[in-house]
Parts: structure tokens; C-alpha cells; sequence
């Protein structure tokens, strides 16, 4: 709102306009504001503006002339040289369009016309300036990832034994870079080209797959699956992108039946136990009986060993006094006999009774009692 | 002068106008159709594939009547998503199906005709894909859609889809099913069904863990019984044996006499019989109390 302007003082865009670019001018010339209502209206940036402006007089003088009145024609030798130092400065900005520099890990797909003529590697290049060639650069080393289902239903995928599978999974991709015009031209939206692909290849490779399988043994295999064929479709679409790694970061059973799934190590643990506390009691119990295996061995050989000795020992006994009976034989019985008997006698209690006394036989009942206690 | 001046610069100006006019660029990723006052003229850059399966460019810069009119078209493989068809399979049950369809413009001008723009063709290409999986899967059961033939219905979709679709100038590269989920409530019937095999595997598991623990039992027990019982065997044996041995060394000994032997046994037994300290209550003729062992094994001995 130039008209405005007067209340905004030198605020307004058009204030600084007399020292902007041509393509300004001509914005500006439908209000036709005189450069001596511009001076009024902000003095000192006009001023500043001068002195700059003089200094370029040269090269600005016939733009100068051009916006400080339309009737005025001043300077018409300067303009020329004017104009030929702008256009050739023109030229420059224009030749500059043809400059690229390339990034580390970028490439530079370079277009004639719209058709694809050439990729540039990294570094400063020149290409004809626009419109006749343009470029677009493309990240070629840049690794991407796409995550799947990390939205439940997004996650949830039945299986070949109709079961359903939680599978989370991300894709890591990079652009091809031999071919990094690909995946500007043929494929619309290629990065999400590339998670609706991965996603269908994932949910066929998981419906080929048993669950049991899916969520503990294959998984490896499953991710390398889908790594293949997704690579292989975006081939078939010349998509221009390599899947460098598929990875599958959850697959379980569902929330729901999860716990039950649990249940199932913690009755292998069970089952484990059950059958531990079984072996230790086996570990116990035999090699014990073999102890008290060896126990009654012993002790029969013991026994046999000390019956043995018993009745060698005895018969050489035997023996010795049978010897010396031989000899003689009434006085040898008559003084083993007295011998025997004085030692059992000498050391037994003695109560002798005399039937024939009639006396009231009294027993010491307080010591035989004692005696048969101990 | 000044007339002259004006005149020029109208006469430049319509000249640039008409220059400008006169060439326009197609990308490599679009193509072009060339209409004078709604008739068509040529197409630019149309897809095609050599015989070795490149496509075939035919992008750049061209000349044209400044009147003639260019329709730009995109020349990729765009991608149309086809959400929640409810499909019901031949063995009665409910599938969610989601699927999308790649496909491109591959002649410009029946699009344009048929079609006018991707909206457009979205819309179209919505409807003839859903009721073309919904044909397809009604035909056969749930199982083989999840896994059995679902690359071949696939592809038997993509083909019906191309031949509704034929006249419109698109080709389609793929349909491909993505998702194939049971409705909300067959699944919880699912996990229902999960929840109880899982339930029963987890029984199953901790009673063939009973079985096993039982078996290991039995087995240690069994080995407990033997090694007894064959060391009681063998005991009786070695006791039989020095019981044997004994009686041998005796009888070898006491053959010898046998009526010494039996005298000189029974001063042993009476002397070991009583012991020390015993209360012996008697009257004096019966004192001698070895007397009665000497006569019980003479009694014994049969003499």
C-alpha cells in the first residue's frame, strides 16, 4: 500500500526503492512517485542513498536518471555505458545458473532441456546456464530409513497358520548411484514408494510363514526375504533404490495373547525344574544305595572275616588244649573244669539256699532288680 | 520518431510473444500432448520401451504453433492406494483387504480423452480395482489369499484391472495387496484361539516335564532296589560263605574228639553265659554249674 506510505515515513518498502534493482522500477512506476516527494518523505536515507549512488555514478547513472523523473533524459552517455556493464552483468548472473557445486555424497543429475544428459560427481562444475540445462541433486550415499508398524494396525499381520504376528520392521535404502537419474524420473514419490512396497512384501512374506517361526527362528531369513523381493520390485518399477538392509525390530505375537505366549517359556523353565529336582533326587538316591550297596558288602565281609578268625581262633585253641589232654586226659578235663567253674563262680552274686534248712529263703530282690536294669 | 518508436516496440514485443510461444520443453519425466484448438497434434515423449526393455527418451526442447496448446503428463510410475476393500472369501469369511495399484499414462492422448487428469484416473482406477479384488478373493478361501496363491491373484487382478481400464491410455504395472487383516472381531476370535493353543502347549509342556521328572524317579528308585537288593544278595553269599568256612575249621578241629570238643565248648558257652555280677540263687549240691551245659550237649550230641 504505497499510498500509505507517508505515515510509515522511510519504513515502507517502496522508501529504499529508488536504490534497488530494476526489476523494482517497474513496481514502482504505476505510482509514478516524484524522487522529490521521496526526498521529503525520508531525508536522510535519500540522502545516504545519494552519496552511495554517486559513487556508482557510472554504472547507476542512468538508472538514476531513470527513477528520479520519467521526463528527465540527463546523462544519456553514461547510460549507454551504463547499460552494457549491466547487461554484461547480467550475463554473469546468468552464466552463474550453469554453476553447481556438488556435495560429498551427492550427484548432480544434469538436464538439457528437460532431458537427462549427464551426472556430475562431487565438486565445482559448470553446465550450460538455464534454461537450456539444469540440474537437480540428489543425496546418493545418504542412508535413509523407513519404519513400519509402529501404528498397531500397521503392525498386525496374519500368518500362514492364521495367527497374527506384531512385526515391526525398518528398511534402510539409499539411492542407486550409478543411476541416481532414476530416481528423479520414473517413480512418483519414491520414498513412500518405497514403505507401501517394503509393507506388501513384509505381509506376504509373513503369510508364507508360521508364526512360531516368524516371532523366533526365521526371522533373520523373513527380513531377508523381503530385503529381496522388495529390491527386486523397485527394480521392476526402475525406481532407482537399494535396499541395503531390512530389519526386523519387533516380532511377537500380539499384545493381547502375549502373555500367554510367555506362559509357554515359563512352563518350559517349568518343566525344566520338574525334571532337575527329579535328577538331583535320582543323583541322591542311587549313588547312595550304592554306598549302603557297599555298606552290606562290607559287613558280610566283615562277618565272614570274623567268623573265620572266630573259629580259627577257637580251633587252634582247641587245638593247643586237645594237645596237652592228649597227654593227660582226666586230670587235664578235671582241672579245666575246676578252672571254669572258679572263675564263673568268683565272679557271680551268690545266694546259696539250703533246701533241706527250711529256712525262709530271702532274695535281695533290690539288687537283682538293680542288676537287671543295667 | 516517437510513433515509430511505439510501433517497434509492439511489433518486438508480438515477436517475442509468438517466440515464446512457438517452443516449449518436455521433461524426461513428463510427456506431452500437442492439441490445436482441442485437436490433437502429436504427442512428445511418449512412454515406451526399446526391445532391450529401456525406455525409450524422447525428452528436450520442440517447436510448435504458437496457437497450439501443450497438455503436460506425467510419464512415472505413480502409485494409487486402494484402502479397506471388505472382501467376503468363498469359505464365507470376512477379509480387510488395502491394497494399491502402480500405473502410468502410456498414451497420452486417450488419457487426456478418457480421463482429463490423475484425479480423474484416480477415482476410476479406485473403483475398478476394488471390485476386482473383491471378484478375485470371492473366489477363493482366506487361506490361499494370506499366503497360497496371493501373488497369482495378484496378478490375475493387475490383468483384469488393465482390461477394464484399456481404452483410458494406462497401464498397470502392479497391483499388489498389502494389507489382508480379519475384521475386529474374527480377530479377537483369533486371539482367543491363540491364546488357548498356546495354553494348551504350555500344559502340555510342563506335564511332559511331570512325565519326565516321574520317569527319572521310577528309574532311580528302580536303580536303588537292585543295587540293595544284589549287595543283600551278595552278602548272604559272603556270610554263607564264611559261615561255611567256619564250620569247615571246626570240624576239622573238633573231629578230632568230639566228646573233648564238647566238654572243653560248654566250659567256654557256661563261662560267656554268666557273666559278671550275676545273682546266682541255688543250694549247695547244684553249685557246679557247668555241669548242666556239659550235659545238654552231650543230650544234643545224641549220646
Amino acid at each position: 500500500m504505497p499510498w500509505n506510505d507517508q505515515n510509515n515515513g522511510g519504513n515502507g518498502p517502496w522508501g529504499s526503492g529508488g536504490g534497488s534493482g530494476g526489476g523494482d522500477d517497474k513496481n514502482k512506476s504505476p505510482w509514478g512517485r516524484p524522487s522529490g516527494n521521496g526526498g521529503g518523505q525520508g531525508p536522510d536515507l535519500e540522502d545516504q542513498l545519494r552519496k552511495v549512488q554517486d559513487r556508482f555514478k557510472g554504472a547507476w547513472g542512468g538508472r538514476n536518471g531513470n527513477g528520479s523523473g520519467s521526463g528527465g533524459g540527463g546523462g544519456k552517455g553514461l547510460g549507454i555505458a551504463g547499460v552494457a556493464l549491466l547487461c554484461g552483468a547480467l550475463v554473469v548472473a546468468w552464466a552463474a545458473t550453469g554453476v553447481v557445486i556438488v556435495d560429498a555424497g551427492q550427484q548432480a543429475a544434469v538436464f538439457q532441456f528437460g532431458k537427462w544428459e549427464r551426472n556430475l560427481p562431487a565438486g565445482i562444475h559448470i553446465h550450460l546456464p538455464r534454461p537450456l540445462e539444469t540440474h537437480v541433486l540428489i543425496p546418493v550415499e545418504e542412508q535413509q530409513e523407513v519404519r513400519i508398524g509402529e501404528r498397531s494396525e500397521e503392525s498386525l499381520m496374519l500368518t500362514q497358520d492364521e495367527n497374527i504376528a506384531d512385526v515391526q520392521f525398518s528398511v534402510f535404502w539409499k539411492v542407486k548411484s550409478d543411476r541416481p537419474q532414476d530416481f528423479i524420473l520414473n517413480v512418483k514419490d519414491p520414498e513412500s514408494t518405497v514403505q507401501t512396497v517394503a509393507e506388501s512384501v513384509m505381509r506376504e512374506v509373513v503369510g508364507k510363514s508360521e508364526l512360531q517361526r516368524v516371532i523366533t527362528t526365521e526371522r533373520a531369513e523373513v527380513a531377508q526375504q523381503v530385503r529381496e523381493q522388495t529390491q527386486q520390485l523397485l527394480d521392476e518399477y526402475r525406481a532407482g533404490v537399494d535396499i541395503l538392509d531390512v530389519q526386523i525390530a519387533k516380532g511377537d505375537p500380539p499384545a493381547q495373547v502375549i502373555q500367554a505366549f510367555n506362559d509357554v517359556n515359563v512352563a518350559q523353565q517349568d518343566a525344566e525344574q520338574v525334571i532337575n529336582e527329579a535328577t538331583r533326587y535320582s543323583n541322591r538316591i542311587v549313588p547312595e544305595a550304592r554306598g549302603e550297596a557297599s555298606r552290606i558288602l562290607q559287613a558280610a565281609e566283615g562277618y565272614r572275616d570274623q567268623v573265620i578268625a572266630d573259629a580259627t581262633g577257637q580251633a587252634s585253641r582247641f587245638n593247643q588244649i586237645y594237645d596237652e589232654y592228649r597227654q593227660a586226659p582226666r586230670v587235664t578235663k578235671e582241672r579245666m573244669y575246676l578252672e571254669t567253674m572258679e572263675r564263673v563262680l568268683s565272679r557271680t552274686e551268690k545266694t546259696i539256699l539250703d533246701n533241706n534248712s527250711g529256712a525262709v529263703p530271702y532274695l535281695p530282690l533290690d539288687r537283682t532288680v538293680r542288676n537287671s536294669g543295667n | 520518431m516517437k510513433g515509430f518508436l511505439i510501433v517497434f516496440i509492439v511489433i518486438l514485443g508480438i515477436a517475442g510473444l509468438v517466440g515464446l510461444n512457438s517452443f516449449y520443453v518436455v521433461r524426461q519425466d513428463q510427456q506431452a500432448l500437442v492439441l490445436q484448438f482441442g485437436s490433437p497434434v502429436e504427442v512428445r515423449n511418449e512412454y515406451q520401451e526399446s526391445e532391450s526393455g529401456q525406455m525409450v527418451d524422447e525428452a528436450g526442447l520442440f517447436f510448435k504453433l504458437p496457437w497450439e496448446e501443450v497438455i503436460t503428463l506425467d510419464r512415472k510410475n505413480i502409485g494409487t492406494d486402494i484402502p479397506d476393500i471388505e472382501v467376503l472369501a468363498s469359505d464365507q469369511r470376512r477379509l480387510t483387504v488395502d491394497a494399491f495399484v502402480r500405473w502410468r499414462i502410456v498414451d497420452p492422448l486417450k488419457f487426456y480423452q478418457r480421463l482429463r487428469t490423475e484425479i480423474g484416473a484416480n477415482s476410476q482406477l479406485q473403483r475398478f480395482t476394488e471390485s476386482n479384488i473383491r471378484d478375485a478373493l470371492g473366489r477363493v478361501p482366506v487361506p490361499e489369499i494370506i499366503s497360497g496363491q496371493r501373488a497369482s491373484l495378484m496378478e490375475e487382478i493387475r490383468l483384469n484391472v488393465n482390461d477394464a481400464l484399456a481404452g483410458t491410455g494406462i497401464d498397470i504395472i502392479d497391483v499388489r495387496i498389502r494389507q489382508a487383516d480379519l475384521p475386529a472381531a474374527v480377530a479377537e476370535g483369533v486371539y482367543a484361539r491363540m491364546q488357548t493353543e498356546r495354553q494348551q502347549e504350555a500344559q502340555r509342556i510342563r506335564s511332559e516335564g511331570e512325565e519326565r521328572a516321574r520317569l527319572i524317579r521310577a528309574q532311580a528308585e528302580r536303580q536303588q532296589t537292585v543295587i540293595l537288593a544284589e549287595a543283600n544278595q551278595e552278602s548272604e553269599q559272603v556270610r554263607g560263605a564264611g559261615d561255611a568256612q567256619r564250620n569247615k575249621i571246626y570240624a576239622d578241629a573238633y573231629g578230632r574228639d568230639l566228646d573233648f570238643f564238647r566238654f572243653q565248648r560248654a566250659l567256654i558257652a557256661c563261662e560267656e553265659a554268666i557273666e559278671e555280677g550275676t545273682i546266682v540263687v541255688t543250694d549247695p549240691g547244684n553249685l557246679d554249674l557247668c555241669q548242666v551245659f556239659i550235659d545238654r550237649a552231650r543230650v544234643a550230641g545224641g549220646q
